[in-house]
């Protein structure tokens, strides 16, 4: 059995804003359904979403076989803008659990774990879904950066009952944050050392780093106007790519149990003429979906 | 070689804080008691107290094993009315860290980590605003005191 995920931060209602149009919210639906139906995803978290697009969803989108999780939970002022959808063949969801910082009179939104059992398995898979602030309401030097690293990986130690041990789970998000910055690297232990990560199964693997830059090499026309990152922002002046969508493992999933990383079906997704569309500044959309995939691990070898 | 005078004056420090910070944590609950004696005549009163976790499956447990095994507790924060013994009802699960903060709030499925005296006031107004614990705490209140309830039984 292979189990494939993907998150998309949809660009539509950030922080739960109703701001899209209904041409934008239909090119979202249309490519919801192309990921769940034609490209046959297990499991698809998205971000900065509102009730709206969810009902546009519901409406619009063919869900046979899939269940929705589209509560919006209210944190202080805000509400937590991801939700998902996933198969029920394969998944069979055991809660969720919005997971919140409150230091002095803000709120972080760190993550809403879902909790779920793979049919056929013991043991639970626990899903991390992140949109962390932008660099724009937290600064990359403030201190709240570092905190929702702490705090998200004290959250799945939570979820860990072994010591040096992580279990089953799966982070995804928009972090507003790429994979060597402080909070992922350090303050999460998502490391790019797949190495080490099997050693050391206390440590995260994130494959984002191999997903940092443009995959092509510079051509000798100089034309090349590849993407180099998941994120776009024009007014960028060092680069105007940035890596803050990412899909991170636990060591659970390099040999250490039923489940495999197959880190060849994981990466940045795009979409014929999508590219062109989070380039253009008058369309709201500036984030590649990203996708990872695990695989059943052939115990007879 | 390791310099444990360093690391002693150091562990003496951090108890100090850690002390701090348990006297803010105690005052914040200090003054909502405060508030909550003057709206329920002193009823209603917030305390953090151990509950033992229930056994789910009894019927799985051999008398012998059931003897054997040792209690389980958790943390949580509860109500009780004061008029009334073993009125205690949990209203969240708490966990509080060594050194006093971040203390952990988990009402029904939601986690917050509250970071400071701020964060924990927040997440305080949080809970009694919940519907399930307002509920709760309507109950408490209205509970029947003990004298009255042996009047009603002598007036039967």
């Amino acid at each position: 059995m292979r189990l494939s995920f993907v998150w998309w931060n949809t660009s539509l209602s950030p922080a739960g804003n109703d701001r899209a149009t209904d041409k934008q919210r239909h090119v979202v639906c249309e490519m919801v359904d192309f990921i769940l139906n034609r490209m046959q995803i297990d499991f698809l978290a998205l971000g900065e979403m509102a009730e709206r697009d969810a009902k546009a969803i519901l409406k619009t989108c063919d869900l046979t076989g899939f269940d929705a999780e589209m509560d919006f939970p209210k944190v202080g002022r805000s509400r937590f803008d991801t939700c998902f959808l996933y198969r029920r063949e394969k998944l069979v969801l055991l809660a969720t659990h919005p997971i919140i910082s409150k230091k002095g009179n803000r709120s972080l939104k760190i993550a809403q774990r879902a909790d779920f059992m793979i049919e056929g398995y013991g043991k639970p898979l626990h899903i991390f879904i992140s949109h962390w602030p932008s660099l724009l309401w937290c600064h990359e030097n403030s201190a709240d950066r570092h905190l929702l690293g702490v705090r998200l990986r004290d959250s799945i130690e939570d979820v860990s009952p072994e010591r040096e041990e992580l279990a089953n789970v799966i982070l995804m998000g928009d972090y507003n944050d790429e994979p060597f910055d402080a909070s992922l690297a350090e303050q999460l232990m998502a490391t790019r050392d797949r190495g080490l990560a099997i050693n050391k199964p206390h440590l995260l693997y994130n494959p984002f780093w191999r997903h940092l830059c443009c995959p092509t090499l510079s051509s000798s026309d100089n034309t090349d106007e590849g993407s180099g990152g998941t994120y776009f922002h024009k007014s960028g002046e060092i680069t105007r790519w940035r890596t803050f969508d990412q899909i991170i493992f636990s060591s659970a999933f390099l040999g250490h149990g039923n489940w495999q990383l197959n880190e060849e079906l994981t990466g940045i997704l795009d979409f014929e003429g999508y590219g062109a569309m989070i380039m253009d500044a008058k369309e709201v959309f500036d984030h590649f979906p990203v996708f990872g995939v695990i695989d059943e691990v052939n115990k007879d070898g | 070689m390791v310099n444990f005078v360093e690391a002693f004056k150091a562990g003496l420090n951090s108890a100090e804080l850690a002390e701090k910070r348990k006297n803010e944590i105690n005052s914040v609950f200090n003054d909502l008691n405060q508030q909550l004696a003057d709206a329920t005549n002193g009823k209603v009163f917030i305390l953090r107290m151990d509950f033992r976790e229930e056994i789910k499956n009894k019927r799985d447990l051999t008398l012998l094993s059931n003897f054997l095994m040792e209690p389980k507790y958790y943390s949580t924060i509860a109500a009780e009315n004061k008029a009334v013994k073993n009125s205690a009802r949990e209203l969240a699960r708490w966990a509080e860290d060594r050194a006093g903060y971040p203390c952990k709030i988990t009402l029904d499925s939601a986690t917050m980590y509250c970071e400071d005296k701020k964060g924990l006031e927040n997440g305080l107004e949080k809970l009694l605003r919940d519907p399930v614990v307002g509920e709760t705490l309507r109950k408490l209140q209205s509970l029947p005191l003990p004298e009255q309830v042996s009047m009603e039984a002598t007036a039967d």
